[in-house]
């Protein structure tokens, strides 16, 4: 299973859950696998990414992941946060905590070219071809992204524990 | 402000084996499959094989030859042997038409001692077949035709049912059973006679 940890990665930033995140690596190396034969070229992972990310779209416009019509869930965050236990730089791990709650405030459509700009190794060619937009588009909405994250980062540090 | 590093999310541990638990499943079952096919396909192609030889040999056309001699049997009854009495092949021939989707070959070996009495239509095996009689001494010869998809000349096989001859063969797309109380040798020389009739 080639790239798992990056197609996790993606699949956990688009759903924000755990056990989604799982259904839609499974159900996206499953249709990888059937798809295999069409797959063209040496970008093997770009083109997994996609399939993940169309999966997890798909997931979601079904409606059957609830964590995704819910834009932003207490629970949801706390959950996150209880699973990085004890961490012993505690700042750190505070500025951590909440990067990943800003984060998820950011609107999927600009959190995955955050994301997919984050891995290693992915041009802004790679990227446009996942996110099937032009790399104009992809630059303008990183952009975008990343005012709209320093902004929940912003409003998260304003606003007191 | 610089972007700050945004979270990584590893595979949690399980989701290998989870994910290719998973993939296996469906891939087993495809060369499963694939065998099943091949193996349908296998036995389909023996059957075929088996039906076309062993019909030469007359076992796997058992029912048919009945129905074959069924229809000869019929057409001695009173009144049965033709509905169209003619001597005249070019007067046989064109009278099928309409009455079937095919046209006979229909030739008149009556030189040879073998004169076409007439001809009717019969069914046999519930498929519309040309019936051609024609006569020998006392003895009558009833010449059934309907068309075939097998292809090119097969090898005319013999059979005895209740004392009958039948000859079957296959030639241009045709299937011919010749049917008869004539002793065998006479059968074969009628066979040969009409075996290649070209089309007139």
């Amino acid at each position: 299973l080639p790239h798992l940890d990056d197609a996790y990665n993606l699949a956990r930033h688009l759903m924000r859950d755990d056990h989604d995140a799982e259904d839609v690596v499974q159900e996206a190396y499953l249709r990888a696998l059937r798809y295999f034969d069409s797959f063209r070229g040496t970008q093997a992972r770009a083109w997994l990414l996609a399939i993940v990310r169309h999966t997890a779209y798909t997931l979601r416009r079904r409606g059957r992941v609830a964590a995704l019509t819910t834009e932003f869930s207490d629970e949801l965050h706390s959950a996150s946060a209880a699973e990085q236990g004890p961490g012993r730089d505690l700042d750190r791990q505070e500025t951590a905590d909440r990067v990943r709650s800003a984060l998820e405030e950011v609107p999927a459509r600009f959190r995955e070219v955050l994301v997919l700009r984050e891995m290693r190794g992915l041009s802004y060619e790679e990227i446009a071809r996942i996110v099937r937009a032009p790399v104009g588009t992809v630059m303008s909405r990183l952009s975008r992204a990343r005012a709209r994250l320093a902004q929940a980062l912003t409003r998260a540090t304003e606003e007191p524990e | 402000m610089t972007q700050p590093p945004l979270p990584y999310y590893p595979a949690p541990a399980g989701l290998r084996e989870r994910v290719q638990s998973a993939i296996r499943r469906p891939v087993r079952r495809g060369p499963r499959r694939e065998v099943l096919w091949a193996l349908g396909l296998a036995a389909t192609l023996l059957l075929s094989i088996g039906t076309w030889s062993f019909g030469a040999a007359g076992r796997a056309n058992d029912a048919e030859l009945q129905m074959v001699l069924d229809g000869h049997l019929r057409s001695l009854a009173p009144g049965h042997l033709t509905d169209v009495t003619s001597t005249d092949q070019h007067t046989v021939k064109p009278w099928f038409a309409g009455k079937l989707d095919f046209s006979p070959p229909v030739v008149d070996p009556a030189s040879a001692g073998y004169p076409l009495v007439g001809g009717r239509v019969d069914v046999v095996a519930g498929l519309p077949t040309a019936a051609l009689v024609y006569s020998r001494r006392s003895h009558i010869i009833n010449l059934f035709i309907r068309p075939t998809d097998r292809v090119g000349t097969g090898p005319a096989r013999e059979s005895v049912r209740r004392g009958y001859n039948i000859v079957t063969w296959s030639a241009s797309g045709m299937q011919l059973w010749a049917v008869s109380d004539l002793n065998l040798e006479e059968l074969r020389e009628f066979q040969k006679l009409v075996a290649h009739p070209a089309t007139p």
